[in-house]
């Protein structure tokens, strides 16, 4: 019986104490910890992973980021800057040496790890506030950010491949030159080394253009590159990596 | 068929004995229903579904049907980047990233031979203990949630939003942290943010005896949980119970203390067990008390490791991160964490080469799931809801 | 019958619809607003200008508009007619409710009893909804319902039983005038401390009677999803929706008028006599019988934004074991005051 009663008494003050800290919440309520989302918007923080962007003018066309992502969605593509033209200066400082022709990230399938945004060296890609990610379609969720006009990236293209024609004629005449001159048997394998490092050249270019999934494979091809294989291994120390940098072969 | 029968159950009893209790009745209750719960049920905590054997609103068996979330952890690990794999521990428990991040991230130092200093260290204790705290807050409110009380949940909430908060300023993720790396952290502590972290510990003074008054002591709370879904020692280490589920049995194992790691050994804080305070040592309620009481043990944690950062003079925390994995050490390595769910587990191989070989996670929530078919005969729906609640599964970490 | 019975009847129905759906609307918005507020939250604020006010009439509109969903393997002429059953029988109980001394539906001479028979229609609405959905959780949230129901119309009719002896009359004007001068004449204050327990056993059990937390289990969303209306959606739904909150007045206001004075005021100077002003003394009588009204439904929202939810045994073990006996003690000793003293 005493049992009884005190489970009642147990009941009834719970419940009252309850009533008390929830009432102390309902009239002392001063400021809602929410907020009025569309009127308010609250500020980002300096570290806040939002919002993917890259400033076509700062980027080195690295290629970093894209072997960064682990879901594979930045695609970019870059074209070698001829030997005069000035594109200005990177804000490492060290000069431009890439243009920009295509950067499209892919948000629908973004993680927001923010690996890619860790190795780049310029800083180009970084994060901003969120401009409302939210769209109607799924082709909206991708996002173009490089700046040259169509007709200017046709111009480049055609150019890069006029460019390449003119290397490889070249290559060929150097070759033919070099095989005349050394035709002596003896002399043979050494020409052929030769002509290995002039192949990996002619390449890069085109290594560049192409997409980025076939660029991954074709890197570690490219013997005498610099740069490491693969994805970044060592996303926070970029200044002691070697840059990969296609524009240096 | 709605009918409700008294049964004295004695304390202590085994589901089987119960189950044999209850098969006497079976005549007089005619025919069984099968209820499918979930998965698209509220009090699944996610994707789960329970199929349900019951006899009006007593349950005689429930099946835990699982991987409505899979997507294939170990497997995508196997071709990703030992760095790159951080990010994908992230979305295991997605209520405990930083925890999670720990547990591979030491895994992984160990198989390499790679020591880190004792400040990184330290904010790795910070981080995850904050993400402990995070944790338990959505454990002990959805709990409440799930017993009806609305309101102490969105009070939990908004106490582990300020720990988001702070995550955000210190690495910019909330929920899905990616803070940790083979060797170091991503970002060093950002100006004043250890001020912020006192300043928080201060603000919690006293927040949890408003819980402990509003929902842990509230009577009705208490009947529905006190003697209900008795998990005993035995069962928890047959079953393979760890973490929270196992110190609510009466056992006091944490692995912070009986293997310690990253310097756990010198931080001073108790391992809380259940009592059976209310009713019998392994009930619900205990297994929910547990959680609250490890939130203030955390928050002692958490206030030894910022007084020992302020101490401490500033370091790279980079520093340690190798430069280049491509060509790592082989071997093989399991290791385990305390994580909030209990006890978290990476076994790795590594082939020298860039990718982990194999990588395989004991997920704490899957061994707890376990349990489930085993204790629930004999239980109400209203207690099935009870019972899944209190062994504070995520499906994330379940399915992987 | 002649045009101008007709008339006042039509208006009498036309104004206790409208009076239910303000009500209902009025609770809603409140209930969001009280949470929000015990939550540390705002809740809504944008529709209608002044704190979200218009919230509820826009999700009103909104129900309207929706897709009558009535499931394949549902029964389907149960499952239309069941909440029209929970409306009506909500509606009918309203009419022998006083909102002030002329203010009534119908004063019968057996109010009370009528209005506790008439408000039990809704378990057989709740029950049918239950079962024709063709759904197990509706199917639970029905029998619980039920059982539930059933089980506490017993500690209410007999704390109801309390006011009815002291004064006498089952009619409901005769309650509440009994019940003049003062808040310390009101049927809770009499007989002390006996009609206040079984005000208080009589609330709590009306908490039951109208599935509210903590006895909302034939609701309860983490448990059964949501019940008896899991199926219903659209205009149905807030048929559902509309009886639930107007019950809440219901109870509120058979509380008010059996125990908490009525119309009355709480001081008899804040009243209008009938003789100066006829209009304006039960316009002020329905003031403080709706503000009484809500008032408990205020309690009723703060509760529920308080406590958990009782399980299925312990809600039968509050009923048949708490409850009645406190009610059925109380019951035996008021009777036993009511005959000594009288002799």
């Amino acid at each position: 019986m005493a049992g009884y009663f005190k489970d009642i008494w147990l009941g009834v003050s719970t419940v009252l104490i309850g009533m008390h800290i929830t009432f102390k919440h309902w009239f002392k309520f001063k400021k809602a910890v929410t907020i009025q989302y569309p009127h308010e918007i609250l500020e980002m923080n300096e570290r806040t992973r939002a919002h993917l962007f890259n400033v076509a003018d700062e980027c080195a066309v690295c290629l970093q980021c894209a072997r960064a992502c682990p879901v594979d969605i930045i695609d970019m593509q870059g074209i070698r800057a001829d030997k005069d033209e000035d594109l200005g200066l990177l804000p490492t400082g060290k000069p431009k040496r890439m243009h920009l022709i295509k950067f499209d990230i892919d948000f629908s399938k973004c993680v927001y790890c923010g690996l890619c945004v860790e190795v780049c060296d310029t800083k180009s890609l970084h994060w901003r506030a969120p401009v409302e990610p939210c769209t109607f379609t799924r082709e909206e969720m991708y996002k173009s950010f490089a700046t040259i006009p169509p007709d200017e990236v046709e111009r480049l293209i055609a150019f890069d491949a006029e460019r390449k024609v003119k290397k490889a004629e070249e290559m060929a005449a150097k070759k033919a030159a070099a095989a005349a001159a050394k035709a002596a048997k003896a002399a043979k394998a050494k020409a052929e080394a030769e002509a290995k490092p002039a192949e990996a050249g002619a390449d890069a270019p085109k290594a560049a253009k192409s997409d980025v999934g076939e660029e991954k494979k074709e890197t570690p091809a490219a013997s005498d590159t610099p740069e490491k294989p693969g994805t970044p291994d060592s996303p926070d120390a970029p200044e002691n990596t070697p840059k990969p940098e296609p524009d240096k072969s | 068929m709605s009918e409700i029968r008294e049964i004295d159950i004695p304390v202590g009893a085994t589901p089987q004995k119960i189950s044999q209790m209850l098969e006497n009745f079976e005549d007089v209750h005619g025919e069984r229903m099968v209820v499918q719960m979930g998965p698209q049920h509220p009090a699944t905590h996610g994707v789960l579904r329970v199929e349900l054997e019951t006899d009006g609103e007593m349950i005689m068996k429930a099946t835990p049907h699982i991987g409505y979330l899979h997507r294939c952890f170990e497997k995508t690990c196997e071709s990703m980047t030992w760095q790159q794999v951080v990010a994908y521990t992230d979305r295991l428990d997605y209520c405990s990233s930083a925890n999670n991040n720990l547990g591979y991230v030491l895994a992984c130092e160990k198989m390499f031979g790679i020591e880190v200093s004792e400040r990184v260290q330290t904010i790795r204790v910070l981080v995850s203990e904050l993400n402990r705290l995070a944790s338990h807050f959505i454990a002990i409110g959805t709990y409440g949630l799930d017993i009806g009380a609305w309101t102490p949940f969105l009070y939990l909430i908004q106490e582990r939003e300020h720990i988001l908060d702070l995550f955000d300023r210190l690495c910019g993720g909330r929920l899905l942290l990616n803070y940790m790396r083979i060797g170091g952290l991503t970002h060093d502590l950002p100006d004043n943010w250890l001020k912020e972290v006192h300043e928080y510990l201060s603000y919690m003074e006293g927040k949890l005896d408003e819980v402990n008054s509003l929902l842990s002591y509230n009577k009705i709370f208490v009947e529905r949980l006190a003697n209900v879904a008795i998990i005993s020692e035995d069962m928890c280490i047959k079953y393979g119970l760890t973490g929270p589920n196992l110190r609510g049995a009466g056992k006091k194992w944490d692995l912070r203390k009986n293997e310690p790691y990253c310097g756990y050994e010198t931080y001073d804080f108790d391992i809380p067990v259940g009592d059976g305070e209310v009713g019998t040592i392994g009930d619900c309620w205990d297994r929910y008390i547990v959680r609250v009481k490890e939130c203030e043990q955390s928050m002692r944690i958490i206030k030894q490791a910022t007084e020992r950062l302020e101490k401490m003079p500033g370091d790279d925390v980079l520093a340690a991160i190798p430069k280049s994995m491509t060509k790592v050490a082989p071997g093989e390595i399991y290791f385990r964490t305390e994580h909030p769910k209990g006890e978290l587990g990476f076994y790795i191989v590594s082939n020298g080469k860039k990718f982990p070989w194999r990588l395989k996670c004991r997920a704490p929530s899957f061994s707890s799931l376990s349990v489930m078919s085993a204790v629930s005969p004999g239980l109400l729906i209203a207690d099935m809801v009870a019972l899944i609640g209190s062994i504070d599964i995520v499906l994330g970490e379940v399915d992987r | 019958m002649t045009w101008l019975d007709l008339l006042i009847a039509v208006a009498c129905v036309a104004g206790v619809l409208g009076f239910i759906s303000v009500v209902a609307l009025v609770a809603i918005w409140t209930e969001r607003k009280i949470s929000a507020h015990i939550h540390d939250r705002l809740g809504p604020m944008e529709t209608g200008g002044f704190h979200g006010w218009a919230q509820t009439i826009a999700d009103m509109v909104k129900l309207l508009q929706k897709e009558d969903i009535i499931p394949d393997a549902a029964d389907k002429p149960l499952f239309k007619l069941a909440p029209y059953i929970v409306l009506s029988a909500t509606i009918a109980s309203f009419v022998v409710l006083p909102f002030g001394a002329h203010l009534i539906g119908t004063d019968l001479n057996i109010g009370i009893y009528y209005l506790v028979a008439i408000s039990s229609l809704e378990v057989a609405g709740i029950l049918m909804a239950g079962w024709a959905s063709n759904n197990k959780w509706a199917l639970f949230g029905g029998m619980r319902s039920a059982s539930q129901m059933i089980s506490f119309e017993i500690p209410i009719g007999l704390s109801l039983l309390i006011p009815i002896m002291i004064v006498g009359s089952l009619s409901m004007q005769d309650l509440v005038g009994a019940q003049a001068g003062g808040f310390w004449n009101w049927g809770v204050f009499s007989h002390l401390p006996f009609a206040m327990i079984a005000f208080i056993v009589y609330f709590w059990a009306s908490l039951a009677e109208v599935n509210r937390t903590p006895f909302d289990l034939p609701e309860g969303e983490s448990e059964l999803v949501a019940g008896f209306h899991v199926e219903y959606s659209g205009m149905r739904f807030a048929m559902f929706f509309l009886a639930e909150f107007a019950n809440m007045f219901l109870v509120a206001g058979v509380a008010v008028a059996l125990f908490l004075g009525g119309w009355h005021a709480p001081f008899s100077f804040l009243e209008i006599s009938a003789e100066s002003n006829v209009i304006l003394h039960n316009l002020v009588g329905f003031f403080w019988f709706a503000s009484k009204g809500m008032v408990l439904l205020f309690i009723q929202q703060w509760l529920r934004w308080t406590l958990p939810r009782l399980r299925v045994d312990q809600l039968m073990h509050v009923c048949w074991k708490i409850f009645l006996p406190f009610s059925f003690v109380n019951v035996l000793i008021v009777s036993l005051w009511i005959v000594l003293t009288q002799s």
